[in-house]
Order: structure tokens, then C-alpha cells, then sequence
């Protein structure tokens, strides 16, 4: 006995259920589980598809697909890592260092100057407000994109996430940042410190807003064969 | 086999292993194999596979292939050229593992 089509789309709603957002996996688990569940027909044809559905979930053990789901995000974010180094490391060799060098010189001569505060204030506030008007554009442009497929996929939710890291990120620092700034003095080497944090920081937002969003649609299909074929 | 703690930790290697001697396979099919390899005697769990299978393929060890098969997608893993290198390196560790194993259980002693 085979699996129907109708059954096919009912194991996506139950892996939705048990918490598996993304499609990637949820199309890993349904095939695991329809392999399964006719396994299990071969074995004793009268069992019902609820039947056999809940004796395959049950080898997932007590936790069901949590430990996927968690080991899933923890194997994806380190492709996400391995993504942003690799896009990072361009911006430290020829001929994209010089634009690194040029940043970094002009945040220490702005953070070296008696209105380096100022300038850390402006540097932070810049970003995030960049980041919070990617983060609404892009968001925005997801959700449109999310109702037209109904689909969401772990690694451009991580893409899009980081968007909202990146202002969280800065939010946090602006504060403590300002005050080092002002107990360490104003030439010090804390404007080394400072400028070498913002050159890197500026590459890494500049990577993880603008490169990566808009690379997004290639990198998919790079890393999910199956993104081109639904 | 009764103490599962003694395979969950080679686990990478069976599958590297499993994968350096066939094309592709799939998770269910990973699963299924290894049971008849081992009669029954192994059972690999589904909360331990799927994560070893993705952690290998974020390592660059496995690559995948998705085929439509009847009416859903299939996920293959296939082993990448450092994951060829991987699997050697992982069954040298085993083998001498095993020998160190074998040693300390039936030791022969010289007392000379």
C-alpha cells in the first residue's frame, strides 16, 4: 500500500504541529515517516494511516522532532558562520582591503579627535538605524514572498534573522560602548580599539544586510536542490 | 545490542562507512541497512541519525541530492571528496580503537 498524495500534505501539517517551522527538514521528516508508515502496511495492511503515522512518531523518542529540529538550527548556523567568512574574508585581501584600511583610518582620525564620543554615538546610531530600515524592508519583503509559497526555509530564516541580530546587537553596545569611550580618554588605545570594532562591524553589517539578502535566492539554491523544484 | 552509549559515538563513522560503499542513500534507508547489516542487533534512532547526517553535511563530509520519488522528495547524502578522506581517517581511528579494545580484554601476558 502506498502513501496518497492527500496523506503526503497531512504529515506537513503534522510536522508543522510538532514544531518543525521549516520546510527543508519537514520535507525529510515526511519522507522518513511515509517510508515508515508503508513499512508498516507491508507488515499489517489493516493498520490505519493515523495508526501507522503515530507508530512511526514514536521512534522519534519522547522529545518527538525537538532533537532534530535543535541539532538542524546548530548544523545550519554553522553554515550561516561558514557563509559570512566567507563573503568576510574578501574584505581582508586585494583589492577590497583598501576599502577595509580606508574605514578603519577614517574611524580612528574621527575617533581620535576631541569629538570621539560623538562620533562612536553617530557611527552606532547610523548602523542600527540602517539596519532597522533593512530589517522592515526585508521582513516586508519575506512575508510577501512566505504567503505566495507557503513555504519558510531554515537557512534564509536565518539570513533574515540576522538582520534583526545585527540591530539588537548594536542597541545593546551603544551605551557601554560610550562610556569606555569617555573613562579612556581621548587618544588612547581604545580609538585603535574602537576603530578596528567598527571597521568590523561595518563589514559585518554590510555583509549580513546587503550580501546576504541579496545573494539569498542563489545561496537556496546552492544548499537546497529541492528549492527549484516546488 | 543492549548498551547503545557503545555506538552512539561511532555513529559518523557507520555512516561514512555505509555511504563510502554505495552511491547515495537516505535517511530511512541508512536506518534499514544497518539494522540488516547487523541483524537486527542495531537499531539507529531516528533522534540520532538525522542530526549526525546534518552535522556531517554542514562539516562539508556529505553533499545532498533531492529526487522526487512517487509523490514527495527524497533527500539523498552522498560522500564529498573530504568526506572520502573523512570516512579513512574515521575507520583507522575505529580499527585501532578496537585493537586497544581487543588488547585490554584478552591481555597476553610477558612477564620476561
Amino acid at each position: 500500500m502506498k502513501i496518497t498524495e492527500q496523506q503526503i500534505e497531512s504529515l506537513y501539517k503534522f510536522t508543522r504541529q510538532h514544531y518543525v517551522e521549516h520546510y527543508d527538514l519537514q520535507t525529510e521528516l515526511v519522507d522518513h515517516l511515509a517510508n515508515d508508515i508503508e513499512s508498516f502496511w507491508e507488515e499489517n495492511p489493516n493498520l490505519s494511516f493515523i495508526e501507522a503515522r503515530n507508530l512511526a512518531f514514536k521512534k522519534f523518542g519522547v522529545f518527538g522532532f525537538m532533537d532534530v529540529v535543535d541539532n538542524k538550527l546548530k548544523a545550519m548556523n554553522k553554515r550561516y558562520a561558514k557563509l559570512l567568512w566567507d563573503f568576510g574574508k574578501e574584505w581582508f585581501a586585494l583589492p577590497k582591503i583598501v576599502i577595509t584600511l580606508i574605514i578603519f583610518i577614517v574611524f580612528l582620525m574621527c575617533f581620535s579627535s576631541q569629538y570621539g564620543s560623538y562620533f562612536i554615538y553617530g557611527v552606532t546610531g547610523g548602523i542600527a538605524i540602517y539596519s532597522l530600515v533593512k530589517f522592515i524592508v526585508l521582513k516586508r519583503k519575506l512575508k510577501i514572498k512566505r504567503i505566495k509559497t507557503g513555504r519558510i526555509w531554515l537557512l534564509e530564516d536565518l539570513i533574515f534573522n540576522a538582520v534583526a541580530m545585527n540591530v539588537f546587537f548594536l542597541i545593546i553596545h551603544i551605551r557601554p560602548s560610550l562610556e569606555i569611550m569617555e573613562s579612556a580618554g581621548v587618544i588612547s588605545w581604545s580609538s585603535i580599539g574602537f576603530a578596528l570594532f567598527f571597521t568590523l562591524a561595518s563589514i559585518y553589517s554590510y555583509i549580513s544586510l546587503n550580501v546576504l539578502p541579496e545573494e539569498s535566492e542563489k545561496l537556496l539554491n546552492q544548499v537546497y536542490p529541492e528549492y527549484k523544484m516546488v | 545490542m543492549g548498551n547503545s552509549k557503545l555506538y552512539k559515538g561511532s555513529l559518523s563513522t557507520i555512516i561514512l562507512k555505509l555511504l563510502s560503499e554505495t552511491e547515495k542513500m537516505y535517511g530511512y534507508e541508512i536506518t534499514q541497512k544497518v539494522k540488516i547489516l547487523s541483524h537486527g542487533e542495531l537499531t539507529i534512532t531516528e533522534g540520532a541519525l538525522y542530526p549526525a547526517l546534518h552535522k556531517l553535511e554542514a562539516e562539508g563530509f556529505l553533499e545532498v541530492e533531492v529526487v522526487k520519488v512517487d509523490n514527495r522528495f527524497r533527500k539523498y547524502y552522498k560522500l564529498t571528496e573530504k568526506g572520502a578522506t573523512e570516512t579513512t581517517s574515521k575507520l583507522e581511528e575505529l580499527n585501532d580503537y578496537i585493537k586497544t579494545m581487543q588488547a585490554l580484554m584478552s591481555p597476553s601476558f610477558n612477564l620476561q
